[in-house]
């Protein structure tokens, strides 16, 4: 670090600070990778909803919603590798794990959850297609749906059936593993006792419940941008019913932070007075405009006008919109605030540090940057190789 | 026992394997495969070390502030120079009627000065501060590859070749006594200066205290200093309700240290 | 059993068998040796060389600065404490050398007056005390409580 900048940090600091706690440890990468697992198990539950639950309004979405937890889980992994500042020693967490730690199971959640849910379920979801698309396509790509089939050409319709019964098994396994990959990301700091503002055994439940709605507003919103691209009119049926889990979602997610903030407040122990500092002085646009205001209640808001007031269907389509939109900057926010919130104040409870992100470097905001921008990439190649469009009739389009 | 000898056991066949291999021998020696299983002399070794229980109490009555320590701990370890990287540090309490200033220049690297204009508070007085060597350490617990761990006679350490620079065992450690080494990349902090402890030496900065006022030994040795100083005196452990059980004891402390 | 189910079941079995082959051949040979950690490392850590000297390395060489601390109240103090880590000196005396402190600058770092010190401990207003002069014009360095 040049001297200027770290001369910069130390007059930033009000009260004290440890001197080891004044520069921050976990950087904006730390951010993203809640973030971005968060869009990975929220949208794999959403895929889910569909077909447990058979709701058909969602049909749509349903391959939508697994390629994009795909290209998110496979992004998932790189801000996590990017912040050690030793990446090749990795395989250390595989071969030598340390069974009290909770990051060390990250590598054998995120296999099991790679290998064991989604690519599985993707695996049978898309056989036929694979069987189909190598015998119209010539080439690399009819040689490489060739090598996806696994070399199982089977698809008469006891073939097909079976597929269809191993992907509800998969759901069944994949439902709690969506709940364990976020849950554990959530206890990952729930779990640090040392840092009371991430201490919290609600933290893991918070986490799985921010990513659900994470991940209905990031399909939502590709299912949106995707219509408006191929020029295909927007299934108002599908986006209502996205719009109406995402405000169930919500509900119970802002219940849940709720209850955090009322149960801290009341109990009030020894942080609280430097968490309240915390919350009304560095983090309030973050936490209170960012986090609360547009990423929350907003959304709540015209969500809940939507269930509770007739809404014209083009006004409804403005607000999804915006709804999607919004929902992305609240909880990339939300992580914001829970990753560098927490590192923040002192363990010393008497000051304050500041975080500052550089634009170029390992852990700057260019990194950042395209390490968002990878799985958005990766989700395009996949919808040109992978086309999850089935051609459903729109029962309703916004022509109604 | 049970598992060195299993380690002996499994040597030849591992090399046996990697010849069998080929091709993965060239991946296998990409690995640190370093050491040899020595089982005899390891087995005293580790007896000799369960021997022992490193402890440190410390006299805040008679610490002085001049960052000495401080300095040692830096040159010893070779510490980075920067204002952000200590092993230990020393912090200065300054407690007036209405609230109590805390500070700590350069950890108190260049000891401390006060002016003559400046109030006279009620109560003045040097806080040093290390590793706490907890016998239930949370930093350890969270390591992921086991590249920090607790030494068979109470230290607690980390592997500068294994650890992966992950930084959650940083976040885990209530008192702030660890850091990123820029050089090295990896975890930093107070080791009790186990390399000196085992050639029979105190570590740096209790050599070089001037007052006297850190008392390092044997916890488990009735008549270590140590042992004498923690009978005579009734002291006080940071961040008890933290339930990390520390190993270095204050004496002279009041409520506002934490 | 169903074409699909057995053709992953080959290749999960393989990944199985990859996996713990790579574990057992990556592990390193001394981890486990004496609790979830690599065993060499305490070797290593422990064999570390040490910068400070042992305290009465001084002795030896600089008898009469050491007979003149032992006297005073600095007769407990490591003689490094002040002349910084002798261990490349100790060992050869030619090659390194270790510090001369500042005699103005450096003792009032402990004994200027400070209102965080201890009450009983030994201070100084230094603008009242020295007049400008350097300590060691009247205190015997190595026994400062004997005037010259």
């Amino acid at each position: 670090m040049d001297a200027a900048h770290l001369q910069h940090i130390i007059d930033s600091v009000v009260g004290y600070m440890y001197p080891n706690e004044t520069d921050l440890h976990w950087s904006i990468l730390i951010v993203l990778y809640p973030y971005l697992t968060g869009l990975v198990a929220g949208a794999f539950i959403l895929a889910s909803l569909e077909n447990v639950f058979a709701l058909r309004a969602l049909r749509p979405t349903y391959r939508l919603a697994l390629i994009t937890a795909l290209s998110f889980l496979i992004a998932a992994p790189l801000p996590l590798l990017a912040h050690l500042s030793h990446p090749f020693r990795f395989w250390e967490t595989l071969v030598t794990p340390h069974f009290k730690s909770a990051m060390a199971m990250f590598g054998f959640v995120y296999i099991w959850y790679l290998l064991v849910v989604l690519l599985l379920e993707i695996w049978f979801e898309y056989r036929r297609d694979f069987v189909v698309w190598s015998r119209n396509t010539t080439g690399w790509r009819s040689k490489v749906y060739r090598w996806m089939t696994l070399g199982v050409y089977d698809i008469s319709e006891s073939a097909v059936a079976f597929d269809e019964k191993a992907i509800r098994t998969i759901t069944v396994i994949g439902i709690p593993s969506a709940f364990m990959l976020h849950g554990y990301v959530g206890f990952i700091f729930g779990s640090i006792k040392a840092n009371p503002w991430w201490s919290s055994v609600l933290m893991p439940v918070i986490f799985i419940f921010s990513a659900i709605v994470s991940g209905i507003a990031l399909v939502m919103l590709i299912y949106l941008i995707s219509n408006s691209i191929r020029k295909v009119p927007q299934n108002m049926e599908c986006l209502d019913t996205l719009g109406r889990f995402l405000f169930y979602g919500f509900i119970v997610d802002f219940a849940l932070e709720g209850l955090d903030v009322i149960q801290r407040t009341y109990a009030a122990e020894e942080s609280f007075d430097i968490l309240y500092a915390l919350v009304h002085g560095r983090l309030f646009e973050t936490h209170i405009i960012f986090q609360l205001l547009i990423g929350t209640l907003i959304p709540i808001g015209l969500l809940g006008m939507i269930q509770m007031a007739k809404v014209t269907a083009p006004t409804r389509l403005a607000i999804y919109w915006l709804v999607g939109f919004a929902v992305q900057v609240g909880i990339f926010f939300m992580r914001w605030n829970v990753v560098i919130g927490g590192q923040l104040f002192s363990k010393s409870f008497r000051g304050f540090t500041i975080y500052k992100l550089n634009l170029v470097g390992r852990e700057g905001g260019l990194a950042a940057a395209f390490l968002v921008l990878l799985p958005v990439a990766i989700l395009i190649f996949f919808l040109w190789f992978l086309p999850p469009w089935k051609e459903d009739k729109p029962t309703t389009t916004l022509a109604e | 026992m049970e598992s060195e000898k299993l380690t002996e056991s499994q040597c030849p066949t591992r090399r046996d394997f990697i010849k069998l291999l080929g091709g993965a021998a060239a991946v296998a020696a990409a690995f640190p495969l370093i050491g040899k299983a020595a089982a005899e002399t390891d087995e005293v070794k580790s007896e000799q070390w369960s021997h022992h229980k490193w402890g440190m109490a410390i006299d805040v009555e008679k610490c002085i502030g001049c960052g000495r320590c401080v300095v040692a701990c830096k040159e010893e370890n070779g510490v980075p120079k920067e204002p952000i990287y200590f092993r230990t540090w020393v912090e200065r309490y300054r407690e007036y009627d209405d609230d109590t200033v805390v500070d700590s220049p350069n950890g108190g690297y260049d000891g401390f000065t006060s002016s003559e204009e400046e109030r006279e508070p009620i109560r003045g007085f040097f806080v040093p501060k290390l590793c706490n060597a907890c016998e239930k350490s949370p930093c350890e617990q969270v390591c992921p590859v086991g590249a920090t761990f607790k030494t068979p006679d109470g230290a607690v350490l980390v592997d500068a070749k294994y650890c992966i620079g992950c930084r959650y065992c940083i976040q885990a450690c209530p008192y702030g006594c660890r850091f990123l080494n820029p050089v090295t990349n990896v975890a930093d902090k107070c080791t009790f200066c186990y390399h000196r402890i085992h050639k029979g030496l105190k570590p740096a900065c209790v050599e070089n205290c001037p007052t006297g006022a850190r008392i390092f030994g044997d916890l488990k040795n009735e008549k270590d200093p140590l042992r004498i100083f923690l009978k005579e005196h009734k002291v006080f452990v940071l961040k008890p309700n933290l339930n990390t059980y520390p190993k270095v004891f204050y004496y002279g402390i009041d409520k506002e240290v934490r | 059993m169903p074409p699909q189910l057995s053709r992953l079941m080959i290749i999960f079995g393989l990944l199985a068998v990859l996996f713990i082959v790579s574990r057992w051949v990556a592990q390193p040979p001394s981890f486990n040796r004496y609790g979830h950690y690599r065993g060499d490392a305490l070797e290593e850590i422990s064999s570390i060389a040490t910068n400070y000297a042992a305290l009465n390395s001084c002795a030896d060489c600089h008898e009469d600065e050491w007979k003149q601390k032992s006297e005073g109240p600095h007769s407990k103090m490591s003689c490094q404490s002040c002349h910084g880590p002798g261990q490349a000196h100790v060992t050869d005396p030619s090659e390194a050398n270790i510090v001369l402190p500042a005699a103005d600058k450096f003792c009032v770092r402990c004994h200027s007056k400070n209102n965080s010190r201890p009450r009983n401990f030994p201070q100084i207003v230094v603008k009242e005390h020295t007049e400008g002069k350097k300590c060691t014009v009247c205190h015997l360095t190595h026994n400062p409580s004997e005037m010259k």
